[in-house]
């Protein structure tokens, strides 16, 4: 067996020229512009590495980029396909966007001071490090109503931070016997938070259940996977990472990237989902940390879900109102684009409510003989009128 | 978007035992305004609402997919919802049919222990496991708003809402009569109380309207001995007396008291004049009696003293003779009535916190929370954040006695109440002491007291009540006939009540029904401007046919269909039944069914009126 150590790791940039590269790569919102993308690489057919377990550097060919299965387990399917319906793991994805601002600012914290206790809960941590309240409190302190104060505005500019998009996209065939060209939809969710130094995207965007969030009380999910059943709503995903630049801790600045698409071995009833990897341990391919700026990118995380199979369902009238109701009262407000230009901004249906004034009193009902509604009985309820 | 709520109230922590706690809110939304003639407000672009939201009911903007179940009682941890109820809970469980379609409550699971949460939550996040901590869960929710007054408040107010719109249609109600009756011999309805066949032929009848003179049988001393059970009030006072517009609360009961479950009916009788408002509401062992005396118009100060009767009456399996009750009822004139209120005015300094519920208050054994109302003078902005600038401790401060953590509920404008959860095993008439302190940021204090006290147990007759036959007026007997109401629906009130599945009607919805409850009987609707009607309305106008035979036809057309809801209603009943006995093979219609049904009957009508 070759020890993956020896093996050299791939070196994207020695294919493409990487400004151009990244910058069409952030934009691929089509099935078509990802597979472009993928005719610019050297990348080993999926059918020629067959991915083994106890030496992934089987079959491995240096220089080229190989299909590496999600989690470093061909059979990631149960871990993958484990949402029912289109909306949860949008959902998901973004707890894990404000887990993201989360933590970038809980390393700030143990940087500025190593003694700090971590916060108690996910709350707890809004309240340390943003100083907003629990969102359905917001419209009693300022926010709700107006005039919006200070609090709201906070909190606005903090929904700036992470930002789902739901994005129409026309796809340029026609399809036989259909008169428009079908519409696809690009789901992506784009979050200013720590991000992952590109040697640790495989260990933490690409992993399944190998979260360290059970030993942290601030974080919100458990299970640290809930946002991978993403990968099976989309024909391909993308993922474009990299750790704020104060908290490397070490590592290698630069940009993480890679594609993931399902993968459906011939002959094998079992499919299984994988991404582009540079090295047998399960490496994604860096980017230089000089492509950032061309993307805007200073930290943070952008995943986009390509090819997002909604089915029947209305994404433009029913999204905003899936996810306030499966964020029914979320840590921290975010952005939602349904493709308009301007984004509705979500702080959960616990805001909402809190924001519907209380009525002291409604007498709106008709008076008897109005004539809109009647109603008579035969007799009254077990009761007997006598004279 | 303008959407306003009637009531929003917030209970925490409420203790969950062995598992932590929970933080539970309850919102009722008004009802959603539908008058087209309204002119529509101007759209203003409201980043947080924008105007996509738009749905039927007034839920439906904030459901994740109103069309695909009311996912109305969320379960939040972090924030994120991780389970979900449907709407039938709040009516089955909780008992608010009417405001069921209105109302959104959350359950925040942050304050349960982690491996509490770790043991409810499943992997794929979408829905709980239903173990025992889940079970603790639902018990503690239903406790808490089973018998809030304040979501009571709202759904009698719903209800009367619906009563209070009554007109009169005496000539669709007749035919209805008519074809219930016309159908008697063949009718399912003959299946209702399930008449022993051995049972006397009285069991067959039903109390009327009128007062007959005839056998019954009461406790007392005169007349002859009698047989079986008599009736019993509580508390056992010989003149009932009232004020106006103050209810007063009886109950009946049976001696023995397990005679009760044997009653096929109860009636109860009022003096058409003065105007003595009677409230029913039936339990499993007992008629609990809301007495309201309401000023008609014109009435005259000096009419008081008002005398009056209160007369109750039962029926009992295997007892010819109706056992009757009978009470005087003074009602006394008003006190001077108090200046007006002004409104509270609340401070970011508060200066008081008092008890506003009558104390004792009553504690129940393992029953239902007791809500204790607290009023103070903070506003609602010191209640919350984290931590909130004022917190709140209530605790019981009889040492003789462990009381479970006690819950503070915020109603809002000053209105605070605390959920006291009284232990299964505390005593009859204990009585218990309790403080509440509300603590400020710079250590200011605010203490209220009160006691709480269990019920003394109740009353059993030492010895049997002497059962007496009499001669006296009592509900004479008519042919058993079926207690509904009817509502007619329209255009402009499609919002009034709900239809089938918790929906608002539409001009495709020819009618619907909701099963009798404590308060309210079986109600028939019937949706006047459902558009095979309105279709057939205009063909009758186009041939200019007179305006007897359109009232005729239209008269028809209603009576069946009404007829054909009632019967839908038996059928079910029916089916229900059958399921009780052979649960796998049977199975109930749902709403679904009944509303196809009912628009393919409703349509067929039309048809053959043509």
């Amino acid at each position: 067996m070759t020890q993956p150590s020896t093996i050299a790791v791939t070196d994207i940039t020695q294919m493409i020229d990487p400004v151009t590269f990244i910058k069409s790569a952030v934009d691929a919102r089509t099935v078509n512009a990802v597979a472009e993308l993928l005719t610019k690489l050297k990348v080993v057919h999926e059918d020629a590495y067959a991915f083994d377990e106890k030496d992934p550097t089987k079959g491995w060919v240096e220089g080229q980029l190989h299909w590496y299965p999600v989690g470093g387990e061909l059979a990631n399917a149960r871990s993958i396909q484990l949402a029912d319906k289109p909306e949860f793991p949008i959902a998901e994805r973004t707890v894990n966007a404000h887990e993201a601002l989360i933590e970038l600012m809980r390393r700030r914290e143990l940087i500025a001071n190593p003694g700090a206790t971590p916060p108690k809960s996910p709350r707890d941590a809004v309240t340390r490090y943003f100083d907003i309240p629990t969102l359905d409190e917001l419209p009693l302190h300022d926010g709700g109503l107006p005039p919006k104060g200070p609090l709201y505005k906070r909190a606005r500019e903090l929904a700036a931070k992470v930002r789902v998009k739901a994005q129409p996209v026309k796809s340029p065939e026609k399809i036989a016997g259909k008169k428009e060209a079908s519409k696809e939809w690009c789901v992506s969710i784009e979050d200013e938070g720590i991000g992952q130094p590109p040697g640790a995207v495989h260990s933490s965007l690409l992993s399944l259940g190998a979260s360290d969030k059970a030993d942290k009380p601030y974080l919100i999910g458990l299970f640290g996977q809930g946002g991978s059943s993403a990968y099976r709503a989309a024909q391909y995903s993308w993922i474009v990472s990299r750790r704020a630049p104060d908290l490397l801790g070490g590592a290698e600045d630069g940009v993480g990237w890679t594609i993931i698409k399902r993968i459906a071995p011939p002959g094998i009833r079992r499919v299984y989902w994988a991404y582009l990897a540079a090295h047998p341990d399960g490496r994604v391919p860096v980017f230089p940390v000089t492509v950032a700026a061309t993307i805007g990118l200073v930290h943070g995380t952008r995943i986009a879900h390509v090819g997002y199979d909604f089915g029947r369902f209305d994404v433009v009238l029913t999204l905003y109102r899936a996810l306030n109701h499966l964020l029914f009262n979320p840590v921290l407000p975010y952005e939602l684009y349904t493709g308009r230009e301007s984004p509705d901004v979500m702080f959960g249906n616990a805001y909402r409510l809190a924001k519907a004034k209380v009525k002291s009193d409604t007498k709106e009902s008709k008076q008897p003989g109005s004539g809109d509604v009647s109603v008579y009985r035969t007799f009254p309820e077990q009761l007997v009128e006598y004279k | 978007m303008g959407t306003q709520s009637t009531l929003e109230k917030l209970w925490s922590p409420v203790p969950v035992p062995t598992y932590g706690h929970v933080k539970i809110r309850a919102v009722v939304l008004a009802r959603k305004k539908t008058d087209a003639s309204a002119p529509a407000p101007a759209p203003a672009h409201d980043e947080e609402d924008p105007v996509i939201e738009s749905g039927d009911g007034p839920l439906d903007a904030y459901l994740e997919r109103p069309r695909h179940g009311k996912h109305c009682i969320v379960f939040l941890i972090n924030g994120q919802r991780h389970h979900a109820w449907d709407n039938t809970f709040i009516a089955r469980e909780l008992g608010f049919k009417h405001i069921r379609v209105r109302t959104i409550i959350m359950v925040d699971l942050d304050g349960l222990k982690p491996e509490a949460v770790a043991d409810i939550i499943n992997g794929s996040r979408q829905g709980f496991y239903e173990g025992g901590v889940y079970a603790s869960i639902r018990e503690r929710v239903i406790a808490t708003l089973k018998d809030d007054p304040d979501l009571k408040k709202e759904e009698a107010k719903a209800e009367q809402e619906i009563a209070d719109a009554a007109t009169g249609d005496e000539s669709i109600q007749k035919k209805l009569d008519e074809l219930i009756e016309e159908h008697h011999p063949a009718g399912d309805h003959q299946a209702e109380g399930a008449t022993p066949t051995d049972a006397p032929a009285a069991e067959n009848g039903m109390f009327g309207r009128k007062l007959v003179r005839q056998d019954v049988v009461l406790d007392g001393t005169r007349g002859t001995t009698a047989i079986g059970p008599t009736l019993t009030i509580e508390p056992n006072v010989s003149v009932l007396r009232l004020r106006p517009d103050a209810p007063r609360t009886v109950v009946i009961r049976s001696s023995p008291p397990e005679e009760w479950a044997n009653k096929i009916e109860v009636a109860v009788a009022r003096q058409t004049d003065p105007a003595l408002q009677v409230a029913l509401e039936h339990a499993p062992d007992h008629l609990r009696l809301t007495l309201t005396f309401v000023e008609p118009k014109d009435f005259d100060e000096d009419e008081y003293p008002v005398r009056t009767k209160l007369k109750v009456f039962a029926r009992f399996k295997s007892y010819d003779e109706v056992r009757a009750l009978e009470r005087d009822v003074i009602i006394n004139p008003p006190p001077e009535p108090p200046p007006p209120r002004p409104p509270p005015v609340l401070s970011k300094s508060p200066s008081f916190l008092r008890v506003t519920s009558r104390v004792p208050v009553k504690l129940v054994p393992g029953g239902p929370s007791t809500h204790v109302r607290l009023r103070w003078d903070g506003e609602d902005s010191l209640l919350i954040g984290s931590p909130a600038p004022w917190q709140f401790v209530a605790r019981c401060t009889s040492t003789s006695h462990t009381f479970p953590p006690i819950t503070l509920g915020i109603v809002g404008g000053g209105k605070l109440e605390l959920l006291l959860d009284t232990p299964a095993e505390l005593a009859p008439l204990s009585m218990l002491d309790f403080e509440v302190e509300a603590r400020g940021p710079a250590h200011e204090l605010l203490r209220a007291t009160f006691q709480g006290q269990v019920p003394p147990p109740e009353e059993k007759e030492e010895k049997e009540v002497e059962a007496k036959k009499v001669k006296a007026f009592a509900p004479q007997l008519v042919q058993r006939k079926p207690n509904y109401q009817i509502v007619i629906v329209k255009k402009k009130t499609y919002d009034l009540s709900t239809c089938w599945e918790g929906k608002s009607w539409t001009d495709h919805e020819a009618g619907y029904f909701t099963e009798p409850t404590a308060t309210a009987p079986l109600t028939l609707y019937l949706n006047e401007d459902y558009a095979p009607l309105e279709a057939y309305r205009a063909k009758m106008m186009d041939k200019k046919l007179d305006a007897k035979t359109v009232a005729e036809r239209l008269a028809a057309y209603k009576s069946l269909v009404l007829f054909h809801l009632y019967q839908m209603h038996k059928a079910k009943k029916r089916r229900e039944s059958e399921a009780q006995q052979d649960p796998d093979s049977v199975k109930v219609p749902e709403d679904i069914d009944f509303r196809e049904e009912v628009n393919r009957v409703a349509s067929t009508i039309v048809l053959a009126s043509k």
